[in-house]
């Protein structure tokens, strides 16, 4: 009994700083949210889900890492700028890719005749779909996390555009 | 004929409980002066509309359109589609209307509408 | 490699990729400015290239993806979409000059200029957009970009306006795609043109859904352009946002919407469906409403902004009265108005943010004097109030006298009064600014004229009021092809 509340008046203390079973569970955690999200975002020409779904699981295990290393660790802290880059680079590679089709003499955004369509159903197939879907990937996680950010800095910013 | 408005409503109960939600987000809206649940009022309708949208294309016992072996039925995928851009918006737009609110909130002290009305003085001429 | 037929997907995908690079380079304003004002100098020329290219060899459709029509998504480019997308790419690189080159009003220039380039990607969209459901998406995009131009400038007015329009745009928003929903049940179809040919045959048979469908959308995009009960919004909004974005939002953003509702009412749903339903006379009411309730309202204002949100309220009600009265005249009158009432509340908005800016007064009758002060600028200012009044040879009288002439066309002499006498009340309103700004005792000689950068779009602004007074007919062929569009 003694023991428990010398444990949670550490706790208390440290409560601004760091939680300690926060840090370890989500250390535990988040490689498995990550990876699930990453598993999301390959297989989005092949099964439900895709760029939208897997970007928010990554955005949201994103999230929840700098809730809880947010106060511990600043250098690991992943920072606005980056978030912002990677917004901007997924909508930048879609429309890379989509000019890829109007080099080659199609339309905008042309999958059939550009990019190797492989065999359907195996992982490297569907052309370009994967890259968007990942270029998406990026580009969601990117969004929710610097909408996080954004409200966490106290709405200074009001860029909330999709 | 009872039984047969019964069964009416039961086959169109995807349509009936979005319009319901709906009419309880529209209620919501109208009569709530906290801004936090006008936003949760303004998400509720949008779900309705969501679910309206997914109810056209869907069939009993449909799957996911994936060319598989042993799948015959599948649903509609053009409304699911559609209906996650329309996530995507109201996401969005859920998360600027946060913004605004702490904005709000930064500005003004509070976040129900009729003091800040009191505050900022009526004007709608 | 790169053929005409690319262009229109070009002007979206150019506005949209500058806005995304745009805040990349924040840190470097220098670029930011050059990027934004070359993407809108670029889309310009584009538009220009593709309305002449309309105008020789009609309608240009472009398959994104190389997937045709019922499958893919389509931008279809005919005189209508052609003429409104001109005319948003003109106006807004005018706005753009205006934006890096006036005093700045907002705290991070690189993202307002981003949301700017947004929100005029996404006007060409809703214009060019082939389906409804692209369609919607475009709406949703300017809506969130026009609600976060007026937010930025950071004021507490400016703040609350934002918060009162994001939601009931929001509420607009999901009245449109309940509607939408209730199309693409009886269709099938999200392409508009499919969803045409689809509808004569299925109309009759699911009246009640294709009713409601149209209820929602008139009070969906009635909220977002402002038509008259809906309108509450506008005037707080307009009044308290940035100068280039009153401008932008008065000028083109409520129009945009009213192209929408045409789309989707006049050319998907098709004018049988008017000689059906009441939704003409509905229209009328409103739009006569909106004419003299707008003039009321915008006659007992002090402050020159409000004066002019409530002007616009008057003015979308002029642009859905010709659309509603339905004679070819009056929806020629109506197209005009898209156009001219751009150039003139562009012109204003922007003229009275720099005497705002420059002098500090925001109210009519703080100005004694001003005009000797700031020559120029008041003769802008004066010219755009005489068109808006429609004084013979400016702007203003060309889309009056067709809207008039179309009103007797329709056999309802009752409208032409209407609009007579909204002319006389908008002088009312106009007026006592014009002549307290040159009459009355000189208070302040510390007031200057801005630089001349400053002053260019208004000079150009103006000039193209004389232009488009004196001789009009150099857009009448392809506002005569859009007309004819949708009176099909």
């Amino acid at each position: 009994m003694w023991l428990f509340w010398l444990f949670r008046r550490r706790c208390i203390k440290v409560n601004t700083m760091h939680d300690m079973v926060l840090e370890v569970v989500n250390r535990l955690l988040l490689p498995f949210i990550q990876l699930f999200g990453m598993y999301i975002l390959f297989h989005g020409h092949l099964s439900p889900g895709g760029g939208f779904s897997g970007g928010a699981v990554i955005g949201a295990s994103l999230i929840l890492y700098s809730l809880t290393f947010r106060f511990a660790r600043i250098k690991h802290r992943i920072d606005h700028d980056t978030s912002v880059f990677f917004e901007a680079a997924g909508a930048l590679i879609y429309v890379a890719v989509g000019f890829v089709g109007l080099f080659f003499g199609y339309n905008f955004l042309t999958n059939r005749g550009v990019f190797p369509l492989g065999v359907p159903g195996q992982l490297w197939s569907s052309g370009m779909i994967l890259i968007i879907t990942l270029a998406l990937g990026a580009k969601v996680s990117g969004t929710i996390l610097s909408l996080f950010q954004e409200l966490l800095e106290g709405g200074s910013d009001e860029r909330g555009n999709p | 004929m009872s039984v047969e408005i019964l069964e009416r409503l039961y086959g169109n109960i995807y349509y009936l409980t979005s319009v319901i939600l709906f009419v309880i987000g529209f209620h919501t809206m109208l009569t709530h002066r906290n801004l936090i649940k006008k936003l949760m009022a303004l998400n509720i309708m949008d779900t309705a509309i969501f679910l309206f949208f997914v109810a056209i294309g869907y069939r009993e016992g449909g799957q996911a359109p994936i060319l598989l072996p042993g799948v015959e039925r599948f649903v509609n995928p053009v409304p699911s589609a559609l209906i996650l851009t329309g996530i995507v918006i109201s996401v969005s737009f859920t998360a600027f209307a946060l913004a605004l609110v702490v904005l709000l909130h930064k500005h003004y002290g509070t976040i129900d509408s009729d003091e800040i009305i009191a505050i900022r003085g009526k004007k709608y001429v | 490699m790169f053929s005409l037929s690319h262009a229109p997907i070009l002007m979206v995908v150019t506005l949209l990729t500058a806005g995304f690079i745009v805040p990349l380079v924040r840190k470097h304003l220098l670029v930011a400015k050059a990027l934004f004002l070359g993407a809108g100098l670029l889309v310009t020329i584009l538009s220009f290239l593709v309305a002449g290219n309309v105008l020789e060899n009609g309608t240009m459709v472009y398959n994104v993806g190389g997937w045709a029509a019922p499958h893919g998504i389509v931008l279809v480019v005919d005189a209508f979409a052609a003429y409104v997308s001109l005319v948003i790419s003109v106006i807004s690189l005018v706005i753009f000059w205006f934006a890096v080159f006036a005093p700045r009003e907002v705290k991070y220039e690189a993202g307002y200029y981003a949301l700017i380039l947004l929100l005029t990607a996404a006007m060409h969209g809703i214009v060019m957009a082939g389906d409804i459901f692209n369609l919607f998406v475009f709406v949703e995009i300017s809506s969130l970009a026009a609600v976060a131009i007026i937010a930025v400038k950071g004021t507490k007015e400016s703040v609350e306006a934002s918060f009162r329009y994001l939601i009931l745009s929001a509420l607009g928003s999901g009245g449109l795609l309940f509607s939408i929903a209730l199309l693409f049940m009886v269709t099938g179809h999200l392409n508009m043109d499919f969803m045409r040919q689809t509808l004569a045959v299925t109309a009759g048979q699911y009246p009640l859904n294709v009713l409601t469908a149209l209820a929602f959308m008139v009070v969906g995009l009635g909220v977002k352009s402002a038509l008259f009960p809906l309108h509450i919004w506008l005037p707080d909004a307009h009044a308290n946002a940035p100068t280039a974005s009153s401008a932008l939002l008065s000028g083109l953003v409520v129009k945009v919407y009213i192209v929408a509702f045409i789309r989707i009412a006049y050319m998907t749903l098709g004018m049988e469906l008017f000689y059906l339903l009441p939704i003409r006379q509905i229209l009328l009411v409103m739009a006569s409403l909106a004419i003299v309730a707008g003039s009321v309202f915008a006659i007992v204002q002090d402050n020159i902004k409000r004066l002019l949100a409530f002007s616009t309220v008057v003015q979308v009600g002029y642009i859905f009265l010709g659309f509603s009265l339905l004679s070819a005249r009056a929806v020629e009158g109506a197209v005009w108005h898209i156009l001219i009432h751009a150039i003139m509340k562009t012109l204003l908005f922007l003229a009275v943010g720099v005497v705002i800016h420059q002098s500090g007064y925001k109210k009519i009758s703080q100005l004694h004097g001003l005009g000797r002060r700031m020559p120029l600028t008041f003769a802008c200012i004066t010219l755009g109030a005489l068109s808006m009044v429609g004084i013979p040879g400016t702007a203003g009288f060309i889309s009056k006298l067709y809207l008039a002439l179309g009103a007797l066309d329709a056999g309802q002499a009752i409208f032409a009064g209407l609009i007579l006498l909204s002319s006389l009340l908008s002088a009312v309103y106009y007026f006592p600014l014009i002549i307290t700004a040159y009459f009355g005792h000189d208070a302040s000689p510390t007031v200057s004229e801005p630089s001349i950068a400053v002053q260019l779009p208004l000079v150009v602004l103006s000039l193209a009021v004389l232009f488009y007074g004196l001789m009009p007919s150099v857009l009448l062929p392809l506002v005569r092809q859009t007309a004819a569009l949708i009176m099909r």
